[in-house]
């Protein structure tokens, strides 16, 4: 085990190397550059710019300039667009917020979808499983950029119940992570009951029941560690769905998140934020798709990582 | 009771697809889906004719009114007849229906012309922008040239060029003078700067004339579509004797005194109904939706179509040919090729339309020659297919690892860089999106194929000497069709989704330089315009009902086939 | 009164009435879209202390189902039980949750597929103390060295390290064994054995049949043993109930029924299957047709449509009744059932119909 998690490790800056030489010549060679809205400015003004960001050397000279900042000082580089800020400086700003938020959101998911999977099955065909399981269609259906608009309109606008935007309190927090966490705790549903309806039929469970054992005892120590299986190997798949949802949410409640330092400087070619964005986010996807893989591993005994 | 078994065989064998379909009928998810499908797509299909508004035209004027709203609508010509025996000095008249790109003209017809002594033009100030004023360019005097000299102009704001005779300076049409016994004929033509016209607050713009008149005629220019303007006439003051449009009287306009607030025509009421209300600059939310459906459909059926022509092709073809050691690694491979390739094509065009048209070329064709190249059974024979293998082999593993770190990104990142990079042009979303739909495809189909190369007909055809492209088009293809359908209608709502997505945050598709309006965008204006305590929430509320009953029915009809096209399910209850 | 020949551990044979348990017209009803599937319907049957006794019967006879009616582990809905099972004068059917006492603690269970029967995600000492700690009230380290105990008397090699392992890290038959002793550990008065070796390679089968059959003899545990295959009845079992269609159509003590099957679904089980003792061009004679569809059963006996000796009462349903001292049938014919006749040797059969169509005139008329 200790062997996989060590060779995964160490393919990390492989993987890591090449994104950021994919994301570092597919901005570069985009048509017109981050300074190319700024016009009527004079060309030496604009060759100070560009040297100033190192923009006059050749190519493989600023890959090579940029590659050496990022292995031997993990600096990432000034923004483009935000004048006096590092790229370092916005993503340390903006990586705990989006953190928290997934966080939140990742708890919402799993507390909602596990304990309303886990009830549907054991009440299969009553009416909290069939309420419970058109709701997870809703919410799997629905994308979150209705679902957030729509809680804005009905918590924040109608009852002000929860705020609008913004990232102080919890009054700011609670909708971002129900809008985040819900088709995650509609699908975590789903497959729960699935998983648990699945183990529920297997004969190991008839063997748990003939030993005498009381209903609950059965449900947790011996169906829900199978049962959780298929909810286990959607997180890794579902990490990158919140990542992109994030961008969404962190949209619609205006969170000072990662995701939305990611959209504008894309879309204000902010190109040494978007490599710094995007490495970030490669960064933590391996690393949460591997503890997910070593967790999975632990539920599973049968499975073996050599 | 000894035949039972022989009962159980005599069941009648149902062809695969009429008991699919059996079964899609029996499930009522299903058929909702279904009947949803077939009603939004045959609104989208319809929606230049059935939609009540142009879509992008702006009543300004009429602002936010909520689903409903009745809006006195006109035609192209009212008359106003005010009694004679009113003091004429105190008639104001206020127009309304100042929109953009509009020329208004107003004949003012003075009867008897004796009488006239002044005429004012008036041009208020709007309330919203006070500091800032419509301008009135020209004034036209065909006739009565000793009057000009009484034009007054109330505010110094305002510039008033008048011109004497110039009947065509404008470049209309001269409006028809109205001849009246014994009388003279003014036409007064007001062209507004249209650079200022978003300022211009129509209520609040009004032209007064004083002078004795029997008749006011105002006459609008208008594409003859909206029609939906505000009419809203006051006439201070004043008794109205009769309204006539387009020569007809106007009925429920006798009501001495008040201001005009309803009108009909032949007994119709002269309103038109906004079903789902406007938005904050007027435009017919309906409108808006239906349009901004058949956009986000057409985007998620052609990027599906494309993506299901390749990837059948591609998968079809790749799981016949395929020996066992051609994985679906070089299927992976094909795609980072692929995405490189479109990438190079790109670039080198600028990002421009052709480059992206050669980028989606490149995709279609490399992918398949780099699985005909393959392997002993490859199109082009077993030693060229295999000296051109080699080579692909050995980059195999690398591009594997390419993939990999492609797969690592979530790919709408992907697709949000491409479109920054290559712009938001319509052939980048089809490629970007498509590029991996595509994949999707191609590998469920291979898989299938795979699996039917092995059944026992195959071999038969194969023994009885029919070729690969006929094992492939008369075996293959149909029995994979199920799955194909199934994904097809799983694909469209993915792609809706994914393109609203882009749309919601901002990267709208241009074309043209327009930007075009799909749910998303529809969804993400509606968000921005909400109000404390829920106002204007149909602007929200609408296009993300329309979206979600849309993705409901197309995923539940995926679902619902997949079910039932299901071999495992099959003959089951 | 039922009297049983019963081995004591002397393997002197004596008179026992000791009934441990006592199954009176037990049904289980299945709701489907088919119907109404009567997987039980109306078994009565006796197991006495220490006793071994046999379930014989088809697949979907009812055998399994009703050892889950009686323990309560049919799921309801869509499953109805009813009938009494009084086990040490407790009706199990009537318990509630108070059967979860029973279950594991006085009445154990050995299911079918070892490799399906022990949860694979837990290490095999979790699930043998969790019986132990729940019944016994042992703490986790006693329970755990009674597990091992037990483990090494079952002949596991090494079981104070191999508890610490999950069930794939066992082969079928180990897996078996570990069953065998999580189900005695808590030293039940009845094992119901549900098919233990049908999953199993033959070699193994006699192991197993073997260590059950010591450890009855040394525990004085009562087995029930479920099972399609007539050699495993022969050799464990002293007495025999033969069901078919969810009800009981022949019990009798085992040398009685090989010797002697009073029910003509008996004979055919018993000439059905090749036995060692024959030359290899004996005749095989198979039940012609199919089990019946369990919500459509057929009016009357429902063997009768597969049944050679068949006759007009057999449209009216036999009841199970007294034949001889200690044996009951449920069959209309007067006499003992003659043996159908032969339809082909093994070897024959394998060759196909066609070189045999001339020996059967009965399979004619289907």
């Amino acid at each position: 085990m200790l062997r996989y998690i060590l060779r995964r490790l160490l393919g990390l800056p492989v993987v890591l190397l090449i994104l950021v030489t994919i994301t570092f010549f597919l901005a570069r060679v985009a048509p017109g550059g981050p300074f190319s809205a700024d016009k009527n400015v004079p060309p030496e003004i604009k060759a100070n710019i560009e040297a100033k960001y190192h923009l006059d050397k050749p190519l493989h000279v600023q890959y090579g300039r940029y590659l050496r900042d990022v292995v031997t000082r993990g600096d990432l580089g000034p923004s483009f667009k935000h004048k006096d800020q590092t790229v370092n400086e916005i993503i340390e700003r903006g990586l705990p917020v989006s953190f928290q938020l997934g966080f939140l959101a990742a708890i919402f998911a799993v507390t909602f979808g596990v304990s309303a999977g886990v009830i549907a099955s054991i009440r299969q065909n009553s009416w909290f499983d069939y309420g419970s399981m058109s709701v997870a269609v809703l919410g799997m259906t629905i994308p979150n950029f209705v679902v957030g608009p729509i809680l804005v309109l009905l918590f924040a606008r109608y009852w002000k119940v929860f705020n609008v935007a913004g990232w102080e309190e919890l009054k700011d927090m609670v909708l971002p992570a129900i809008t985040l966490g819900l088709p995650f705790a509609a699908r975590i549903a789903r497959l729960t009951r699935a998983g648990m309806l699945e183990i529920v039929g297997q004969d190991f469970i008839r063997t748990a029941r003939a030993k005498g054992l009381a209903e609950r005892v059965v449900i947790v120590r011996h169906a829900l560690k199978g049962g959780l299986l298929p909810v286990v190997s959607f997180l890794g798949p579902g990490l990158s769905y919140m990542m992109v949802g994030s961008l969404v949410v962190e949209r619609i409640f205006r969170i000072p998140g990662l995701g939305q330092e990611f959209i504008e400087s894309a879309l204000n070619r902010d190109y040494t934020l978007v490599n710094g964005t995007v490495l970030v986010y490669g960064v933590i996807l391996v690393v949460m798709n591997l503890i997910v893989d070593v967790v999975y591993g632990y539920l599973d005994p049968r499975i073996r990582y050599d | 009771m000894t035949d039972a078994p022989e009962k159980a065989n005599a069941v009648k064998s149902r062809g695969l697809w009429a008991d699919a379909l059996r079964r899609l009928f029996k499930n009522w998810m299903a058929v909702f889906g279904l009947i949803v499908v077939i009603l939004v797509s045959s609104t989208s299909i319809l929606a230049d004719w059935i939609i009540p508004f142009d879509p992008s035209y702006q009543q300004r004027w009429v602002g936010a009114k909520p689903p409903g709203h009745e809006q006195l609508s006109v035609t192209n010509e009212v008359r106003v007849t005010v009694g004679s025996e009113t003091d004429p000095r105190n008639l104001s008249t206020f127009l309304e229906g100042f929109g953009p790109d509009e020329t208004h003209e107003i004949s003012l017809v003075a009867h008897p012309p004796r009488e006239l002594e002044e005429i004012w033009i008036k041009i208020y100030k709007s309330r919203k922008y006070p500091d800032r004023a419509p301008k009135v360019r020209e004034i036209f005097f065909p006739t009565r040239r000793e009057t000009l000299d009484e034009l007054a102009i109330t505010d110094p704001l305002h510039t008033l060029r008048v011109t004497d005779p110039l009947p065509k300076a404008i470049g209309d049409e001269e409006p028809e003078p109205f001849e009246l016994p014994g009388g003279a004929t003014f036409r007064v033509k007001k062209k507004i700067d249209a650079s200022l016209l978003p300022l211009v607050d129509p209520e609040r713009t009004a032209i007064e004339w004083f002078g004795t008149s029997a008749k006011l005629i105002l006459q609008w220019e208008r594409p003859a579509r909206s029609e939906n303007d505000v009419v809203r006439i006051f006439l201070r003051g004043r008794r109205i004797e009769k309204i006539l449009m387009n020569g007809e009287p106007v009925e429920g306009f006798s009501a001495p005194g008040r201001d005009i607030e309803e009108a009909t025509l032949d007994g119709e009421p002269m309103v038109h109904t906004h079903l789902f209300g406007t938005d904050d600059v007027g435009r017919d939310v309906l409108s808006r939706v239906l349009k901004g459906g058949q956009i986000s459909l057409a985007v998620g059926l052609i990027a599906t179509l494309v993506s299901v022509t390749i990837g059948v092709a591609v998968g079809a073809t790749s799981g016949f040919l395929s020996d066992s050691q051609v994985s679906s690694a070089s299927m992976l491979a094909g795609a980072a090729a692929t995405m490189a390739a479109c990438g190079i094509a790109g670039v080198a065009i600028g990002g421009s339309t052709p480059g992206a048209i050669a980028a989606i070329v490149v995709l279609v064709l490399f992918v398949p020659t780099s699985f005909v190249c393959r392997g002993e059974r490859g199109l082009l024979g077993p030693s060229i297919g295999r000296l051109l293998a080699s080579p692909l082999t050995t980059v195999d593993g690398l591009l594997m690892r390419f993939v990999d770190i492609i797969y690592t990104l979530p790919y709408m990142f992907v697709v949000i860089l491409l479109m920054v990079v290559f712009g938001r042009n319509l052939f980048v979303l089809f490629a970007a999106l498509g590029a991996v739909q595509w994949l999707t495809m191609a590998r469920i189909v291979r898989g299938q194929t795979l699996s039917l190369k092995r059944k026992e007909f195959v071999d038969a055809a194969e023994v009885s000497g029919a070729s690969n492209f006929s094992i492939i088009f008369n075996h293959i293809v149909p029995n994979v069709l199920g799955v194909v359908a199934v994904y097809t209608t799983l694909t469209i709502p993915a792609v809706i989704l994914q393109e609203s997505f882009l749309a919601f945050i901002g990267l709208t598709v241009q074309v043209d330089g327009e930007a075009v309006e799909s749910w998303g965008a529809l969804i993400n204006y509606g968000l921005n315009q909400l109000e404390d305590g829920g106002g204007r929430s149909w602007l929200l509320l609408i296009p993300a009902a329309f979206m979600s009953v849309t993705l409901f029915g197309l995923n539940f009809l995926g679902d619902g086939l997949r079910d039932a096209l299901d071999p495992r399910m099959r003959g089951k209850s | 009164m039922t009297f049983v020949e019963r081995r004591t551990s002397s393997g002197r044979l004596e008179r026992s009435t000791d009934i441990l348990l006592d199954v009176r017209d037990l049904h289980c009803h299945f709701k489907t879209d088919d119907g109404i599937v009567k997987a039980v319907d109306g078994v009565t049957f006796q197991v006495l202390r220490g006793e071994s006794l046999g379930i014989v019967g088809e697949s979907g006879s009812g055998k399994t189902v009703t050892n889950m009616a009686m323990m309560g582990l049919v799921p309801t809905p869509p499953g109805k039980v009813w009938g009494e099972a009084i086990f040490d004068g407790q009706d199990l059917l009537r318990l509630g949750d108070g059967i979860r006492k029973i279950r594991g603690r006085r009445v154990a269970t050995i299911f079918q597929d070892p490799m399906t029967s022990l949860n694979p995600f837990l290490r095999i000492e979790r699930q043998m103390t969790e019986g132990l700690q729940l019944h016994l009230g042992l703490s986790r380290g006693d329970a755990r060295k009674r597990a091992v105990e037990w483990l090494e008397k079952v002949g596991i090699p090494n079981p104070g390290k191999r508890i610490f392992q999950y069930p794939h890290e066992f082969s079928g038959g180990m897996r078996q064994r570990v069953m065998i002793a999580m189900a005695l550990s808590t030293e039940p008065e009845l094992l119901i054995a549900d098919e233990p070796t049908t999953a199993l390679d033959v070699t193994i089968q006699a192991q197993i049949l073997e260590l059950i059959g010591d450890l009855q003899r040394e525990l004085g545990t009562a087995v029930i043993m479920i099972t399609h295959d007539l050699g495993v009845v022969a050799g464990m079992c002293e007495r025999v109930v033969v069901m078919y269609a969810g009800r009981i159509v022949e019990e009798a003590t085992a040398p009685d029924l090989f010797g002697d099957p009073a029910h003509p679904y008996t004979l055919g089980l018993l000439t059905s299957v090749p036995r060692l003792d024959e030359t290899v061009d004996a005749r095989l004679i198979p039940i012609e047709g199919q089990p019946p569809n369990l919500a459509h059963l057929p009016e009357g006996c429902a063997f009768a449509p597969r049944c050679a000796s068949s006759f007009d009462r057999c449209s009216d349903e036999p009841r199970l009744e007294d034949w001889a001292p200690g044996r009951r049938r449920a069959c209309w014919l007067a006499g003992k059932p003659e043996a159908p006749r032969p339809v082909g040797t093994a070897s024959e059969r394998l060759r196909g119909p066609d070189e045999t169509d001339a020996t059967k005139p009965a399979e004619a008329s289907p």
